[in-house]
């Protein structure tokens, strides 16, 4: 999938920009302040339906305006599809080609994307839960219909802790939803235990590549003998999640609240044999980091999906040597990159003549001409920029 | 608002209260009603005032129906061995189009959700056990919606039912997750109840 061009409306700080973006690679590059993060964030948002920066989408209108969009033109196997994000009065409003829909599954089956930002150097040195984060990406980037089975799961989670939360608890009801929470259970066990394994040789693969040293594994932690990919996986993470619950039982009860299932399980990140959470400095984190989004990118490519590469501030903490075998991946990559730095210098020849670069000033993107000087990126007198329904 | 004294306000104020209808389509459909001869207010008024007291809960299914027992459930051609088992009186209607199944209804009236503080004792789960106790049926199918809260309230009810000698059955998956059984089409409906599965 490739997205083609962007189009916004009372995004941030940008009051009406479009751009074209037809390249394997867009570099948005200017100073700071001027609002290249922010055209990274609407791809961002088209691409994963939330920002990564701020929780509220409603703090993301331009100051003073009530509503914000975003559309873009995306080519891709169904073809060239138009996609459009409206934000007002605070709800969402999705327009795939011009018709409103609710189903996330054609919305993402169009578009998905994969992001790399400074802040998630918190996916190896943070919590479990950031790492079940991306875990969960991971298994979204390469099939979309892990979204869903997530979203019933953590929906399971919170009725079964509601009802803990308020004894005296029905036993009878209570056997209702332990059986919903290990039927769900079982089938988001089943799907990251299938996500690491699928991450486990082209995270090695990357990290190989970008770091030069050091080996490293990923675990489901509890989970390290499952075959995810037999049939017989199903039964047994049923009969291993009953026995837990049936286990723990009494200390639920007493404690009201879920203490059994895969909202709680670990990814573990192991950097030569040892948890790379507490052992990881700074620079190997952030280089983990990317071997790991690398490793996300090559699994969903195997399972036949090439999701947009979002890479936000790019250059700033990534030493030289790094910073060259990086790029070296980049450019050979099949998914369109999107990146943004203060200093496309930093990128090297072989990825600047693949890219399109957009110098971003005052929330607008305009096109730097490859023969100098800079020209409006719009593209006069072309054909249409997307079909209206 | 109701105390608005302009009649033709206070017309669009009450149309306005109904669920998905805004202020513009209710000043619409009021400007329409006194384009109509006289009697078509009349009868749409007499009507709609006399549906609270026409309709009663139906004793036996808990639907809302204007005969208690209702005509379902007093139809000599319908079969009693089948119960089928839903979340709201207008997912009977998808049932019956699609044609599959001649048994008998029960209307819960919701689905189990602890967030939401609904339990069992909150829905008509005792009138379906107090049928099935009285003996004659033999499978209960699920009907309730595809989502985390109908298929608790499935497993819930196949607990407290297959020791009571029924089958329990649950419409197959084939509705689009998070649609409601009123707005699912014919077809797949009918696909999901001949799949159905055993609980
Ligand atoms: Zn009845």
């Amino acid at each position: 999938m490739r997205l083609e061009r962007l189009e916004l409306g009372d995004w941030r700080n940008a009051a009406r920009t479009a751009f074209d973006s037809d390249a394997g690679v867009v570099v948005l590059h200017g100073e700071n302040g001027q609002g290249k993060t922010n055209l990274l964030e609407a791809v961002w948002m088209l691409g994963a339906l939330r920002s990564f920066r701020e929780a509220r989408v409603g703090r993301l209108v331009r100051h003073g305006r009530e509503e914000a969009r975003i559309a873009a033109v995306v080519v891709g196997r169904s073809g060239r599809r138009r996609l459009e994000w409206r934000w007002r009065g605070g709800a969402r409003t999705l327009l795939v080609d011009g018709v409103p829909t609710r189903d996330l599954g054609a919305w993402f089956a169009i578009l998905r994307a994969v992001l790399f930002c400074p802040e998630q150097v918190g996916i190896v040195r943070g919590g479990p839960a950031e790492r079940r984060a991306f875990l969960d990406r991971a298994a979204f980037a390469a099939d979309p219909g892990h979204l869903e089975v997530a979203r019933a799961y953590r929906r399971a989670v919170r009725q079964r802790a509601a009802l803990l939360a308020a004894p005296p608890v029905d036993p009878d009801q209570l056997a209702a939803w332990d059986a919903d929470l290990v039927a769900r259970g079982a089938e988001l066990v089943r799907r990251r235990a299938l996500a690491v394994a699928a991450l486990r040789e082209p995270f090695r693969e990357a990290h190989r590549a970008l770091a030069g040293a050091g080996e490293v594994d990923l675990r489901l932690r509890g989970w390290a003998e499952l075959d995810a990919a037999s049939p017989a996986a199903i039964p047994a993470i049923r009969e291993r999640l009953a026995r837990l619950l049936e286990e723990r039982r009494p200390e639920e009860l007493r404690q009201g609240r879920v203490l059994v299932g895969p909202h709680r399980d670990e990814l573990d990140i192991l950097l030569d044999g040892r948890p790379a959470r507490v052992h990881a400095s700074q620079g190997q984190a952030r280089t983990l980091v990317l071997a790991l989004k690398l490793a996300e990118l090559e699994a969903a490519r195997r399972a036949g999906e090439t999701p947009l590469f979002l890479l936000d501030d790019l250059g700033g903490e990534l030493d030289r040597r790094r910073m060259e075998r990086l790029t070296r991946r980049l450019v050979a990559l099949p998914n369109q990159v999107w990146l943004t730095t203060t200093d496309p210098g930093l990128l090297g020849g072989a990825l600047r003549r693949k890219a399109k670069l957009l110098e971003v000033a005052g929330g607008r993107a305009r096109r730097q001409g490859r023969r100098g000087g800079t020209a409006a990126s719009r593209r006069p007198g072309g054909p249409p920029p997307a079909r209206r329904a | 608002m109701s105390q608005d004294l302009d009649p033709l306000r206070r017309v669009v104020a009450q149309l306005a209260r109904f669920p998905g209808i805004g202020e513009r389509t209710a000043t619409r459909l009021a400007y329409w009603l006194l384009r109509q001869p006289p009697e078509t207010a009349r009868e749409i008024g007499e009507a709609v005032a006399g549906l609270p007291d026409a309709m009663v809960t139906c004793s036996v299914c808990c639907d809302i129906a204007a005969t208690d027992p209702c005509r379902r459930c007093s139809d000599p051609r319908r079969s009693d061995e089948a119960i089928c088992v839903v979340e709201r009186p207008q997912d009977i209607a998808a049932i019956e189009q699609s044609g599959g199944f001649h048994g008998r209804y029960h209307v819960l009236h919701g689905a189990i959700s602890p967030l939401d503080g609904v339990g069992p004792d909150d829905l008509r789960v005792r009138e379906l056990v107090a049928r099935i106790e009285a003996g004659g049926v033999v499978e209960v199918v699920v009907a309730t919606d595809p989502d985390v809260e109908g298929d608790a309230t499935a497993l819930y009810l196949a607990r407290l039912l297959k020791p009571l000698g029924v089958r329990v059955t649950r419409l197959a998956h084939g509705i689009a997750v998070g649609t409601e059984l009123e707005y699912a089409d014919r077809s797949s409906v009918a696909r999901a109840l001949e799949n159905r599965r055993e609980l």
